[in-house]
């Protein structure tokens, strides 16, 4: 669901834009990812009265970098177990 | 609504968000951090209706669990509905003869186990008790400030 819509766009934003098969998608996931952005630091700041800065973001990023790859790392020694369970499961392995 | 099945050639599902994750979206900078991780066409995150419904219970704003529910890179997935699959699943997993375990957490680890995917979540033991090999991701403790 959803409106057609014109607005201006820049040169440069039209070509960005026409490198994508689906313009309007793109558009899309990028609005999204700002309003979501927005309104995660609208939220932090209510919750701890101080601005979630682009410091406080990168120790975040850190934080996910580390937890990612330490969690992939336990994926894969486990792999085997959750395999056993797919293949009682009937899902492919 | 989404099911793991309909995403063949899709993005794949790599992070599951629980009720205590979803809650965390706008307290903690982890969370927005974490899903922006998966901002390609072929990764995503995912919830539960049945972790929504729960995040709201326990408090969530509604506007922001709107917004995370409706990121590009969101699948939400509806709760036992595949629920002859859960059914097999919570009889493989039941921890004694006569006893299950909790219907929304074996659907949430049944998800993960599916699709290979991580659980971001405050309660680790909640899907680990299900199944031992199921791969969590325990949510930090807000920063000092």
């Amino acid at each position: 669901m959803g409106r057609n819509k014109s607005f201006y766009l820049a040169d440069d934003v039209v070509e960005y834009l026409s490198q994508h098969e689906n313009a309007s998608a793109e558009v899309n996931r990028l609005v999204r990812r700002k309003m979501a952005r927005d309104a995660e630091a609208t939220a932090y700041e209510r919750a701890h009265g101080v601005p979630l800065t682009e410091e406080r973001r990168e120790r975040a990023r850190e934080w996910v970098r580390e937890q990612l790859a330490e969690a992939a790392a336990r994926a894969e020694a486990s792999r085997d177990a959750r395999d056993e369970v797919r293949r009682k499961m009937g899902w492919a392995v | 609504m989404s099911q793991p099945d309909d995403a063949e050639g899709g993005p794949s599902i790599r992070l599951i968000l629980d009720a205590s994750a979803i809650c965390a979206f706008g307290l903690h900078e982890t969370v927005g951090e974490i899903i922006g991780d998966f901002d390609g066409e072929m990764e995503a995150f995912a919830v539960t209706t049945a972790s929504l419904a729960e995040a709201l219970a326990l408090g969530a704003d509604v506007g922001l669990v709107d917004i995370l529910r409706t990121n590009t890179n969101c699948v939400v997935t509806a709760a036992t509905f595949d629920w002859r699959g859960l059914g097999r699943f919570m009889d493989l997993t039941r921890p004694e003869p006569n006893a299950l375990h909790d219907l929304a957490d074996s659907d949430l680890t049944m998800l993960a186990v599916r699709t290979d995917a991580f659980i971001l979540t405050g309660q680790p033991d909640r899907y680990t008790k299900i199944l031992p090999s199921v791969i969590t991701i325990q949510l930090q403790e807000p920063w000092p400030d």
